[in-house]
């Protein structure tokens, strides 16, 4: 038998041959990773899974990073870093230490409240999205 | 979030087919149930882009497809100290086996399907380095040079191993005939 009949009669057999039938336990097993994937909070899941909102968020702090990473080296560089730090230091005299403790205890009790925030937004999604 | 109704439903319609080239392309029903799982919570991720497309049988084909030859490449230690071994020894084998012959078929049937199941054995009995290349061709419709090019090896070494897999089955299809 010559290499093109063996091709054709190989490829007559296996295409004669049904899909083999999957594992009653696949369904199941499926399922049940799923139902714990699903108990897992957003932010263990992968990106691809996240809520449109914190993909979103993710995307334009990425792009902060990288616009950062590209104009703080060419700042310093230029000259402009006296500049910038006269400035930052004004902020931080004017404003800032005067209030330091205020502005630290309004960021922790926003932070909190974002915590909770978040905490309870996706208590109530896992309860309303039925098992 | 998805609705695990839909979910399931949507398992339901494709799990032979994830199975079927998992446990091809890995000769191994258990390690096959392993990827099929992990293609569909691959699937479960982006369900509700999937589950109103009309490509999602070929995302699921091409996942796994791609998981199948990853857990052949990260295994390719072991896999090339087992590829010898006689798969049909182990006891899940033989329950997959088995469950290709349905015992209440009518004779003409029954006999086909003996010999379906005999083929699917021969076809996981291959070395793997023959096995996936001719089961790339013959089921997933890949061209030499793309199968060569997947594998990582010689456009010659993929003929050859798929020649050398044919004439095993063919071998195999002539003792069939005799007994």
């Amino acid at each position: 038998m010559n290499p093109d009949e063996l091709e054709s009669l190989v490829s007559r057999k296996l295409a004669s041959l049904p899909v083999p039938r999957a594992p009653a336990t696949l369904l199941p097993r499926v399922l049940d990773e799923v139902r714990r994937a699903r108990r897992k909070p957003w932010y263990e899941r992968p990106w691809v899974a996240w809520p449109r909102l914190c993909q979103a968020a993710s995307v334009v702090g990425l792009a902060a990073l990288a616009w950062l990473a590209g104009v703080a080296p060419e700042q310093l560089a230029s000259g402009e870093a006296a500049a910038l730090l006269g400035a930052v230091r004004v902020l931080w005299e004017v404003f800032l230490e005067p209030n330091a403790v205020y502005f630290a205890a309004t960021v922790g009790v926003m932070g909190a409240a974002s915590a909770l925030f978040c905490a309870a937004l996706s208590h109530m999604l896992s309860e309303r999205s039925p098992e | 979030m998805s609705d695990p109704n839909s979910f399931e439903e949507f398992v339901r319609r494709y799990q032979d087919m994830v199975f079927g080239i998992a446990v091809r392309l890995l000769g191994d029903p258990s390690e096959a149930q392993d990827v099929s799982q992990t293609v569909f919570l691959r699937a479960f991720e982006r369900f509700e882009a999937l589950r109103s497309s009309p490509a999602a049988g070929g995302w699921l084909r091409k996942v796994a497809t791609n998981l199948c030859l990853n857990h052949l490449t990260r295994f390719r230690r072991r896999w090339s100290l087992f590829s010898q071994r006689r798969p049909l020894e182990g006891r899940a084998d033989r329950t997959y086996e088995e469950s290709l012959v349905s015992p209440g078929s009518p004779a003409a049937d029954l006999e086909r399907a003996e010999e379906h199941s005999q083929l699917e054995r021969g076809l996981r009995r291959l070395p793997a380095h023959q096995r996936v290349p001719l089961v790339l061709y013959h089921f997933e419709q890949r061209s030499y040079r793309d199968i060569a090019s997947v594998l990582g090896v010689t456009l010659g070494k993929v003929k050859t191993d798929i020649h050398r897999g044919r004439k095993a089955l063919r071998q195999l299809m002539v003792t069939n005939d005799e007994s």
